[in-house]
């Protein structure tokens, strides 16, 4: 069987995940490499709905790299699909509500998970217009006029 | 303990919290690298808070033609490479059409490298595309992960180290030889994803030799010899004769073919050399346009060689939907069967006329992309996989009904009589 790592999240709740689950999380593997691990990792700034988040996508990408690998061979009848199954996963993995995504960036941030800071990253302002930016994030305009004209026209190639 | 802080600040004290700006910056930095610079320069806009986030971005990612002028554009970029002297660049993307700023061009991607750049993408599109020479710092950087150049000359090019290197594309690169692409791949010791795009006429065709690639790319009128053991993805644009040749695969790579002008593609000489080489692939993605090709242009029946095929993606138009059971005929061994079907007027008439071998011993996953609205003989075809498959395992259905249409639909498809107990029909 294979080794477990326990995780606890801010509110003091204990997660146990395969260690191949953890090493996703490079502050993770670093600490397990220390040896450092015993008695469970505490996440004072992860609470429990971001953490099962986590692993969740972790999980998941452990178990695509494995699929993959084993299907490396004769038996894959998925072959170049299964990347873009994935890709499909975690575009349905970040359709949360904002809190939840912020947490999500925080989190993979600091336990260094680039391909869920990546994915956070992109889906927070993509496509997005600097109007909708201001409404979905609920930034207030302190600028008078003058002032964001002035902002304006200091890069007015931008706003052409 | 492992822990961060969140900052203090809000930007918004009303009602509503404000996420975003509670980010640590080098967040927000992070968020900013992943829009176009345009987009990045424009938060200035959104709050004096903002003001300067864009600024501290590490890296570009610029069209030339964004700007009215060319000193706007080179005084834009000389400032973010003045602004980051002691930082380093993640990511660079610099499309650019003035003629002037040839040299510069060169220049920005040395200092570029010399910053550990990890995504670089030169594209030179203007006039005179054959003089804009990549630096000699290229061919050793150390950081590089991903890398696009696009109408530029690889001169000078000696040692070749790029440690790091999994991605490169190759685009209409000026006189591309084949020690120049042999010298890449073999400095690049974990590349797995190879573009090449070529010019249409006039080159000598060359051989891709890679013990790490798993995806390659050509377009490419003149030949290209594939050299692959873990080749997983060949995908290639079709020119009016075939434009590869293979003397090392994969054992489970799949080929996919794609026409822009497949009237002119479909010739019978590109059909027949194609078809030598399907036996050597374990999966085809093709258009049906071209599918129907094959079939026009070789006997049809269980003898077609689609003997070894396990996987079979077709973009079906209905019309086209009565090749299915020639297909089905044709591949005896075949596991899975995508078919994205398309709308199209004329009602297709399935006649299936004897159960083809690979339903009844192979065919394990079928997914009807896109069922098309109000099509009578799609519950037929549904029914058609189920009675027949004894081992199928998953049927997946994708559909535009309306809520009621769909549950009418769902009624339907459970009430259909199924051979195999252990299939799963997934409906989405």
């Amino acid at each position: 069987m294979s080794k477990k790592i326990i995780f606890e999240s801010s509110e003091g709740e204990s997660f146990e995940v395969d260690e191949a689950v953890a090493l996703e999380c490079q502050t993770i593997k670093n600490m397990i490499e220390d040896d450092c691990t015993d008695g469970g990792i505490p996440l004072a700034n992860v609470n429990s709905a971001t953490l099962t988040k986590v692993i969740d996508y972790c999980k998941k990408h452990v178990e695509a790299a494995a699929a993959a690998e084993a299907n490396a061979g004769d038996k894959d009848i998925y072959g170049a699909n299964k990347d873009i199954e994935l890709k499909t996963w975690d575009e349905e993995f970040v359709k949360v509500d904002q809190p939840l995504l912020f947490d999500l960036m925080l989190a993979a941030n600091f336990l260094i998970i680039p391909g869920l800071l990546d994915l956070t990253c992109k889906t927070m302002m993509r496509g997005k217009t600097v109007l909708q930016i201001r409404e979905i994030f609920h930034i207030k305009k302190d600028y008078t006029d003058a002032e964001e004209a002035e902002v304006r026209k200091e890069n007015a190639w931008a706003f052409e | 303990m492992v822990g961060r802080k969140r900052k203090a600040k809000t930007c918004d004290k009303g009602s509503q919290r404000s996420w975003i700006c509670q980010l640590p910056d080098d967040l927000i930095s992070d968020i900013l690298l992943r829009v176009p610079t345009k987009h990045a320069v424009r938060t200035g806009v959104l709050s004096k808070t903002w003001i300067n986030h864009w600024k501290s971005v590490r890296g570009l990612d610029l069209e030339s033609f964004e700007f009215l002028d060319m000193d706007t554009f080179v005084s834009f970029v000389r400032s973010f490479f003045d602004s980051h002297r002691e930082s380093m660049i993640d990511k660079i993307r610099l499309s650019v059409h003035y003629s002037d700023c040839k040299s510069l061009l060169t220049k920005w991607t040395d200092i570029s490298i010399r910053r550990s750049v990890q995504h670089l993408d030169v594209c030179y599109y203007g006039p005179y595309s054959c003089d804009v020479t990549m630096p000699v710092s290229l061919y050793t950087c150390k950081t590089l992960v991903h890398l696009r150049l696009c109408w530029v000359v690889l001169a000078n090019l000696e040692v070749v180290s790029l440690p790091c290197l999994k991605i490169m594309h190759l685009e209409y690169i000026t006189d591309l030889t084949e020690a120049t692409v042999e010298k890449l791949i073999s400095g690049s010791p974990v590349l797995e994803d190879l573009t090449i795009v070529r010019e249409t006429h006039g080159e000598r065709f060359i051989e891709l030799r890679s013990n790490t690639l798993k995806r390659i790319h050509i377009d490419s009128y003149t030949e290209v010899v594939i050299n692959a053991p873990l080749l997983e993805c060949l995908k290639t644009r079709g020119y009016v004769s075939k434009n590869f040749k293979i003397i090392n695969l994969g054992c489970s790579t799949t080929l996919e073919i794609y026409a822009v002008f497949p009237r002119l593609t479909c010739t019978k000489r590109f059909i027949c050399d194609t078809l030598t080489d399907i036996p050597r692939f374990r999966g085809i993605v093709l258009s049906s346009y071209i599918l129907k090709n094959i079939f026009l242009h070789s006997e049809p029946g269980p003898l077609l060689q689609f003997r070894d095929l396990s996987r079979l993606h077709v973009k079906f138009s209905k019309s086209d939907l009565e090749m299915l059971p020639s297909i089905l005929e044709s591949c005896p061994i075949l596991e899975l069967i995508k078919d994205p079907s398309y709308k199209k007027n004329r009602e297709p008439k399935l006649m299936f006329s004897t159960v083809p071998p690979c339903l009844v011993s192979s065919l394990k996953v079928v997914e009807l992309i896109r069922l098309i609205p109000k099509y009578e003989g799609e519950v037929e075809l549904v029914r058609y996989f189920l009675k027949n498959s004894p081992i199928l395992e998953k049927l997946r259905l994708d559909t535009y009904y309306t809520k009621k249409g769909m549950r009418d639909f769902l009624k339907e498809v459970v009430a259909l009589p199924r051979c195999s107990s252990a299939c799963g029909v997934i409906v989405l």
